[in-house]
């Protein structure tokens, strides 16, 4: 039997922040395709699982010259000195050399939430419940992602399901290599404005890692050194600022806050 | 004398026995074993299993029509995306749209036909059937024999134009004095005052060849439309040669990715309108072959003459070099100029919506390319049974009862609005709905009808679009749970009040005859997921070829309409009435300085017509992307001004009634103005009681002309 070893990939993305609408639509596909169950009626916006999650972000100023930039956060996969890899006790995260992708293991996970704490990017989201769905919707779940239970922590991997289905499907062809458009995570095959770029950053003549050589492109936090693969872009210079600093502006009243 | 084994040998033994598991693999086995076994709790999902495949279709969740792509685990969808390609959305789906597969299992899904007993905020629902909710409506007056007194019921159709409609058309013309009301989708209004003024009934945005949109509100970016129809002209991989307007009392999504962000107080948008008129007809800025074109030419150049620049400017609060340079900028491309509010907000005043109109007729853009251009109705629609009647024009407390079907609905009225219409006490308002929603928990009884997907359903034009097309949504799941078909409903109703004479086909023999008779207009080309050029419809020998294409995802479009250059237009047409508001609203003082004007804010599918599957507490729970209902937006110095800061509960006041809300400041608010976000609501009605609170929409004030989208409010604290 001939072993088929495809190539290794860094798989990154590229975020235009100044096409993201806010639509929403990133949230909804990462969601069905991801099996997360609807939220316990507890549940609010620190409790809740959303793997992507779209942050409203004002600039601040008055009206009518308020500017507000929606920015999609994830799991940043951070390349170098993983902190959620650092701290797991459990070794129930791991990077796939293969991919470059930050995998969690929910079977092995026993909910320390060691590396929420670590991770700079609250990318990451906890059980709470049990997740439960409404009678008959198990049905209509996507077969290649397993469900999570109470009690473990879960991340965005760059819908790790889809990536082994276009591998199998290129071995199957004997290609080592995955054609570009091959593999596509459900939220930039949903992006309505492609604003999302995806690709593999270890290929020097894939559109995403000229892109990342662009102009206004940046990382969030680029100061810890985490080498995420995560990139963004903006032309606004508040926009760039608020990514290094991590000063958000909150929209709701000081005394709330 | 053999060696005896003693205590201290057992006890060794057991010591070093202990010690030793720990060094053997067996105990951290057990636990990891532990934890595995533990994953396999009571409540753990049993994942589909079975053949994959994909299927194509069209969603119903809203007017836009998209075509949508299924993957199937042995036959039941688990997950949906856009058809790439697809004229109509390009691929692009919103996130109601990814989601609808879900809809099925809706944990408020109506299980049977259902009705409130009781009044007010203690009434309970109750099961019942279909044969007892005939009967008491049948005993209702305006359900007597066709022969009886008149003007009693009417039917309001939120989704006009499918072949459903001539049921409902066929049906009310039997009854003496009915009236068929059909809610034109908020992207239509401008085109129908256009409609008004013209020869042709029928009129769509060509927005995919225009190069200037000024946009009254529009959420053109967000939720209009079909998804994906501008945004992908908005946002082109190379240079767009798009630049849009947004005029607006808040930085919405829109406004936020504008070229040109003009801030308006609510309620000015006519004096803008004619302000910008103005301009034009003062530079000579409209093409030459204006004035020649229009009847009432002379009136209409008066009329504009009351808005000069420097009182709109007054007015408007926008400056004068801006209202200028808007002007020409309009002037001198292909441009397009429309008005709209989200769903929630509903029309803007009949007059300022003529306005925006005329301005389309003076720039010269109605009937050329980029513009707005005449569209052909679907082949097959008739209706002439009895002609739309607007709701406005309803004497209220007149009715019966009324019938309501918001299915896929493009905008909802508030159901203050059908409830005025209603006889007190006596009059029944019935809904068709999939869930107990909080609109339909306004109803006095409830027709469970399938939900998204689960039967066969028809997509028409959607609405802004210039070419009319047709799309059959197939099926892709089996009904969960018994439903009631309209139709069906109808043809109940009409034996039950002996009406007799009227045919109700079922929804597949309509829809296949509306092929034949597409087939037979040999109109326009058919687009199919499978093929890679559209086909020609001409070219199909028989209507099951037709049938055949659309049932397996295809979509007709039409073939543009030929233009007519010498459209007349009459801008006068109404003109007594529209000139007296409009020279009340320029000449009116700012309302008084403790109003705030309320507007009704929320997308499709937040106004709870039964399109928002619990999944999406991701946008609406889980973060903070969007909104959930009975909060209102405001600005933190208006806020101020008040003494309440975010997050305070607080009662909202209109002339109509109050709500409890709860605050949220946003500086992207106009001061002085509230959002008040309708939907959806986060309480839903539990154990077959109403809702306690009454939604946000409820209490917004009706004008004369129908609108209801400003309302004066005041706030007091908890």
């Amino acid at each position: 039997m001939q072993e088929m070893k495809s190539l290794p990939a860094r798989y990154g993305m590229l975020i235009d922040l100044d096409r993201c609408t806010g639509c929403g639509n990133c949230m909804m596909a990462c969601a069905v395709e991801n099996n997360l169950a609807p939220a316990h009626p507890k549940a609010d916006s620190r409790t809740g699982i959303t793997w992507m999650r779209v942050y409203p972000v004002t600039h601040g100023a008055d009206f009518p010259y308020t500017d507000t930039v929606y920015v999609p956060m994830l799991c940043q996969q951070c390349e170098k000195d993983t902190p959620c890899i650092a701290v797991c006790p459990q070794n129930a995260v791991d990077m796939d050399p293969s991919s470059g992708i930050v995998g969690q293991i929910p079977q092995r996970c026993f909910g320390c939430r060691y590396c929420m704490t670590a991770c700079p990017y609250h990318a990451r989201s906890f059980n709470w419940w049990d997740p439960q769905w409404p009678e008959g919707q198990e049905k209509m779940l996507n077969p290649d992602v397993a469900p999570r239970m109470r009690g473990v922590v879960e991340k965005c991997n760059f819908c790790h399901g889809r990536w082994h289905a276009a591998r199998v499907k290129a071995a199957a062809q004997e290609r080592k290599k995955l054609e570009p458009g091959e593999y596509v995570p459900a939220c930039v095959e949903s992006c309505p404005t492609g604003a999302i770029l995806f690709g593999d950053l270890a290929d020097p003549e894939a559109r995403l890692a000229q892109a990342i050589r662009g102009k206004d492109v940046f990382r969030f936090l680029e100061k810890m050194g985490t080498e995420s693969k995560v990139y963004y872009r903006s032309r606004k210079t508040w926009v760039k600022q608020m990514a290094e600093t991590n000063r958000i502006l909150s929209r709701k009243d000081p005394e709330r806050s | 004398m053999p060696n005896l084994l003693t205590r201290r040998d057992l006890l060794s033994l057991a010591g070093g026995s202990a010690l030793g598991l720990f060094l053997s693999p067996v105990p951290w086995k057990l636990l990891d074993d532990s934890a595995i076994w533990t994953q396999n709790w009571s409540l753990t999902p049993k994942l589909p299993r079975g053949p994959i495949g994909y299927r194509h279709t069209h969603c119903t969740l809203c007017p836009g029509g998209c075509g949508v792509k299924a993957r199937c685990v042995h036959g039941l969808p688990v997950s949906l995306k856009g058809t790439a390609g697809h004229p109509r959305n390009y691929g692009v789906l919103c996130p109601l749209g990814y989601t609808a597969h879900h809809l099925s299992c809706h944990p408020l899904r109506l299980t049977q036909p259902s009705r409130f007993d009781g009044k007010g905020p203690d009434s309970r629902l109750r099961q019942s059937s279909l044969e007892e909710i005939l009967s008491e409506l049948t005993g209702n007056p305006g359900s007597a024999p066709a022969s009886s007194r008149p003007g009693t019921v009417a039917i309001v159709e939120e989704r006009p134009g499918r072949t459903l409609s001539h049921i409902y058309r066929e049906f009310l013309s039997r009854v003496p004095g009915s009236y068929y009301v059909a809610a034109p989708a908020n992207e239509e209004v401008t085109l129908d005052h256009i409609g008004q003024m013209s020869s042709s009934p029928s009129w769509g945005f060509d927005l995919e060849n225009s190069k200037t949109i000024l946009s009254f509100g529009a959420p053109l970016l967000d939720e209009w439309g079909t998804p994906g129809r501008l945004t992908r002209r908005f946002f082109p991989q190379a240079d767009r040669d798009l630049f849009l307007i947004q005029v607006e009392s808040r930085r919405s999504r829109t406004a936020q990715q504008a070229d040109r962000y003009l801030p308006l107080r609510p309620g000015r948008e006519g004096i803008l309108a004619m302000g910008l008129a103005q301009e034009i007809i003062k530079n000579n800025l409209y093409p030459r072959e204006i004035p020649s074109g229009q009847s009432d030419w002379a009136e209409f150049q008066e009329m504009a003459s009351s808005f000069p620049l420097p009182l709109v400017a007054e007015k408007t609060g926008i400056a004068a070099d801006e209202i200028v340079e808007t002007a020409r900028r309009l002037a001198h491309s292909s441009s397009v100029v429309l008005a709209g509010c989200d769903p929630a907000g509903g029309p803007l005043d009949a007059s300022a919506n003529r306005a925006i109109a005329c301005l389309n007729v003076l720039l010269g853009t109605v009937g050329k390319p980029g513009g707005i251009l005449p569209r052909k109705e679907i082949p097959g629609v008739d209706t002439t049974a009895i002609t739309a009647t607007p709701l406005a024009a309803i004497p209220d407390y007149s009715l019966h009862w009324m019938l309501v079907d918001s299915t896929g609905s493009g905008s909802v009225y508030p159901m203050s609005l059908l409830r005025r219409k209603l006889i007190p006490e006596s009059g029944k308002l019935i809904y068709f709905s999939t869930n107990l929603t909080s609109s339909a928990a306004y109803a006095d009884y409830l027709i469970p009808i399938s939900a998204s997907l689960e039967s066969l359903e028809e997509v028409i034009t959607p609405p802004g679009a210039s070419t009319a097309s047709w799309s059959l949504s197939v099926p892709l799941m089996p009904a969960k749970l018994p439903s009631v078909e309209p139709a069906f409903f109808l043809h109940k109703m009409a034996e039950a009040m002996k009406i007799q004479d009227i045919h109700f086909p079922s929804a597949e023999e309509r829809f296949r005859q509306r092929a034949r008779d597409i087939h037979a207009s040999e109109r326009g080309t058919v687009f199919s997921p499978e093929k890679e050029t559209p086909v020609k419809v001409s070219d199909l020998a028989q209507a099951e070829e037709l049938w055949a294409l659309l049932a397996e995802g295809g979509c007709w479009i039409d073939d543009p309409s030929p233009v007519d250059m010498a459209n007349r237009f009459s801008l006068g047409r109404g003109m007594q009435l529209w000139r007296e508001r409009c020279v009340t609203q320029i000449t009116n003082t700012t309302p008084s300085a403790d109003r705030l004007l309320l507007i009704p804010m929320g997308g499709r599918g937040a106004l709870d017509t039964g399109s928002v599957a619990p999944i999406l507490s991701k946008l609406y729970q889980e973060s903070d992307l969007r909104l959930q209902g009975s909060r209102i937006l405001m600005h933190p110095e208006t806020a101020a001004e008040q003494g309440i800061v975010s997050g305070d509960n607080v009662i909202l006041h209109t002339e109509i009634g109050q709500a409890p809300v709860i605050v949220e400041t946003d500086p992207s608010i106009m001061p002085g103005v509230i959002y008040g976000i309708v939907g959806p609501e986060s309480d839903f009605p539990i154990a077959g009681k109403k809702p306690q609170k009454q939604a946000l929409q409820a209490i917004c004030s009706l004008q004369a002309d129908g609108s209801w989208r400003i309302t004066e409010a005041r706030i007091t604290k908890v």
